[in-house]
């Protein structure tokens, strides 16, 4: 006679082993009155409860499919969101729609991970790819290795660009005129040797400007040079002189041996975290820092009284009014394999409509939203003056420039920012010649990048799964 | 017997179930994928050899190889030396052991990535630099004694911020977990006989020969416990040089286990992460075979 306890103990296994013989994606839960989809985004903090409001206000449209049913939007927020979101797809139960970061966003097309979006915009007249900026457009399209026509992968959820950001106070106590930005490259050198200070006892104190800081673009500082990073084919060009040459220029600011290198690189790590008031800019240790549109918000969150300005970071070469800024993106995609393409298609639409960007980057009613420019050329004058960041049209005139630039959109680019980082710190430490790290960079990548083409037009996506 | 072997495993196939299907399996998959290219959104195509002859060319994998055996080879008998010593101090006190055990088992209840943020400020910050200053000022002061003109002057390294320091840094910030380790040797110390320290004073025996000749022999089994546990554990090194130095300074700390995640997780290139892991496995398999080998006549089971 089998007693209870065995059953319950053996049937453990027998029901795992069932649940993976039906396996079945898990019942959307539709009704005949309304269908749900599931967003899944990276965002939490005030951005995150900027975009669930922007959910909610898409919710409260109650827009209709073609059958008729209510889209409702159930918005889930989660850490490493582009992971999880690739192992759901790769599992075949993806959400219906996923927020990534626009610089990965070609890779994982190119995994066949997300579905063209010119099967609902050829089909939805209302929809004008023309209202967008051309720097962040171009983030939302490409031409996969084995495709031969440019497709729209992803649009915009919060774009923006990068500009200088100079601490007044500290400009002032340095002899410099607070209202007045660098606008060379020699005057940054000028201006950040007066707003250097050491202790007593030599130690650095603050510093004016220290380019690793906070890092996220250290493999760009050739753009502000002119200086490119592929040839938008096949080529790696990552020792281009010009590339050479803003390394170069870096190694004013790293002390005058590789000891005083290594204390810049101490004096970073002291540093509190980005979100916190112990932040190098916020904290007056550095005075001036390349950062993005965002930073005006944490500017307000950790030091309100603080006075700050923002500029464009000088460019080495002429620029004919046309400055240098890295344009980057939040997006949103659809993934393939989701169970409700078209509904999807719907809440991509309505966070890219006049209505849900400017709810989303900055309305007063959405707590200032989170604070940042929307990508379409044209900006409302109302929804600009009623905006929490006060110097917006620093970054809106940046996104227009013909010299905002994106990442390359390269197979390996993860693998190529990586080696850029540290062949940047082999050269900070003075371990190598900016010639040389560079040189390095180029060796090693340019024989990856043929190889991940070669495997990538081997493979034909369609024929990828599911 | 029949009866209750079939009762033993049928209690046991919740725990055999989960086995196969979350460890054995996986296991048995990733010698499959390493010979894969298998980005996990496309179908593993089957490549051969083709991911471990790349390993063999792959400078940045012997780096992070090399830096792994650094590490493991700097970390493991200095945690082994100071837990012991700690142990048997603990040990040797004859009040207040629970609470020096207490503090220091302390820094184990704290979460990795707490203390790893902690050690980051202590030093960037220069506390750590500013505890050893007075240190290096009487070296200079002595340096001066005989070369006035002076120049060059001895300060604390840059910890974090050097590639040369980078390392032992992270070694020298593990060390502050031996308490989990020490507990252990303690619980061992206690168990030695008092008798036989007795009649090693009766016949004349030195503090060091007590040690050498009865402690660590008794304790043997645990000392080579430990070691095994610190040579798995040190190859497996990834949270604290993740989010200390994120591999850094110039690749200084770039361990393996990052470098199979950087492939697995940010490159999607799964296949060549599974070859790297089944190679990080070999190694440690190694070891451990050695370990054993070495240990066959040096470790005492009181019981045999």
């Amino acid at each position: 006679m089998i007693k209870l306890p065995y059953i319950v103990f053996a049937s453990v296994p027998l029901l795992f082993a069932a649940g993976m013989l039906f396996d079945q994606p898990p019942p959307a839960k539709e009704t005949p009155d309304t269908v749900e989809i599931t967003y899944w985004e990276k965002w939490t903090g005030f951005e995150g409860e900027a975009m669930r409001a922007t959910v909610e206000l898409f919710n409260s449209k109650r827009f209709r499919n073609k059958k008729g049913q209510v889209i409702r939007c159930r918005y889930l927020a989660m850490t490493s969101v582009n992971r999880k979101t690739l192992l759901s797809i790769a599992g075949g139960h993806p959400p219906d729609v996923a927020g990534f970061w626009a610089r990965e966003t070609h890779v994982f097309a190119d995994m066949n991970a997300l579905m063209d979006l010119d099967q609902f915009i050829d089909q939805d007249p209302e929809f004008d790819r023309n209202k967008y900026l051309e720097c962040f457009w171009r983030h939302c399209v490409y031409k996969r290795v084995a495709d031969k026509e440019i497709k729209v992968w992803c649009l915009p959820t919060t774009p923006a660009t990068v500009a200088l950001h100079w601490n007044k106070e500290m400009f002032k106590a340095a002899g410099l005129d607070p209202e007045r930005p660098p606008k060379t490259l020699e005057e940054l050198e000028a201006f950040a040797a007066k707003l250097t200070k050491r202790d007593a006892s030599g130690r650095l104190v603050q510093m004016g400007f220290l380019p690793p800081e906070p890092g996220w673009w250290n493999w760009a500082w050739g753009y502000f040079f002119g200086g490119r990073l592929n040839d938008g084919i096949d080529k790696i060009t990552a020792d281009d002189p010009k590339n050479i040459a803003a390394w170069k220029w870096l190694l004013k600011f790293n002390g005058k041996d590789k000891r005083e290198a290594e204390d810049l690189i101490a004096f970073k790590q002291g540093f509190g975290s980005f979100d916190s008031p112990q932040n190098a800019f916020l904290s007056g240790k550095v005075a001036m820092v390349i950062q993005g549109v965002w930073m005006a918000n944490f500017i307000r969150f950790h030091n309100p009284h603080m006075k700050w300005g923002c500029a464009a970071m000088p460019t080495s070469f002429d620029n004919e009014g046309h400055p240098v800024t890295i344009a980057d993106m939040d997006v949103i995609t659809i993934p393939r394999g989701c169970p409700h393409p078209e509904e999807a298609w719907a809440l991509l639409k309505f966070i890219n409509s006049k209505e849900g960007m400017e709810y989303l980057c900055g309305a007063k009613e959405n707590n200032g939203g989170q604070g940042k420019l929307t990508p379409f050329k044209d900006v409302d004058s109302e929804w600009l003056a009623q905006h929490p960041h006060q110097q917006l049209q620093v970054f809106i005139d940046l996104a227009k420039s013909r010299n905002a630039v994106n990442n390359p959109k390269l197979p390996v680019w993860e693998e190529y920012q990586d080696e850029l980082k540290s062949a940047f710190e082999k050269m900070w430490l003075m371990d190598a010649t900016p010639e040389r790290a560079l040189g390095d960079v180029q060796k090693r990548m340019q024989p990856k990048l043929d190889r991940a083409l070669e495997q990538l037009r081997a493979a034909t996506p369609a024929g990828g799964r599911p | 017997m029949t009866l209750n072997r079939g009762k033993g495993l049928l209690f046991a196939l919740p725990w055999i179930f989960g086995l196969c299907l979350f460890t054995l399996y996986p296991l048995v998959a990733s010698v499959y994928y390493s010979f894969t290219h298998f980005s996990v959104l496309q179908e593993p195509k089957f490549v051969g050899v083709a991911n471990y002859s790349e390993l063999a060319q792959d400078e940045l994998f012997w780096r992070a190889l090399r830096n792994t055996m650094v590490y493991a080879a700097l970390s493991i008998p200095l945690s082994a030396m100071l837990s012991l010593f700690l142990a048997i101090l603990v040990n040797s006190v004859k009040c207040g052991q629970v609470l020096y055990s207490v503090i220091f088992y302390i820094p184990q209840l704290i979460p990795g990535v707490v203390a790893a943020i902690v050690w980051m400020f202590i030093f960037g910050n220069g506390l750590l630099s500013d505890v050893l200053q007075p240190l290096f000022d009487v070296l200079n002061w002595a340096r001066r004694i005989f070369d006035p003109d002076l120049k060059d002057l001895w300060r604390p390294p840059a910890w974090l911020g050097s590639a040369t320091w980078a390392l032992p840094s992270l070694v020298l910030m593990g060390l502050w977990t031996v308490g989990q380790t020490a507990f252990i040797y303690l619980a061992k110390l206690q168990d030695v006989p008092a008798e036989m320290y007795e009649a090693a004073e009766i016949d004349g025996a030195s503090p060091w020969q007590k040690v050498w000749h009865i402690t660590l022999p008794m304790i043997s089994p645990i000392i080579f416990f430990n070691t095994i546990m610190s040579i798995i554990g040190a190859f497996q090194v990834f949270t604290e040089p993740y989010i200390m130095t994120g591999g850094g300074p110039s690749r200084a700390t770039y361990f393996l286990p990052q470098y199979i995640w950087d492939n697995a997780f940010v490159t999607m290139r799964m296949g060549y992460a599974c070859a790297m892991s089944w190679i990080l496995f070999l190694v440690i398999l190694i070891l451990t075979v050695l370990a054993f080998r070495i240990s066959r006549d040096r470790v005492y089971y009181a019981g045999r």
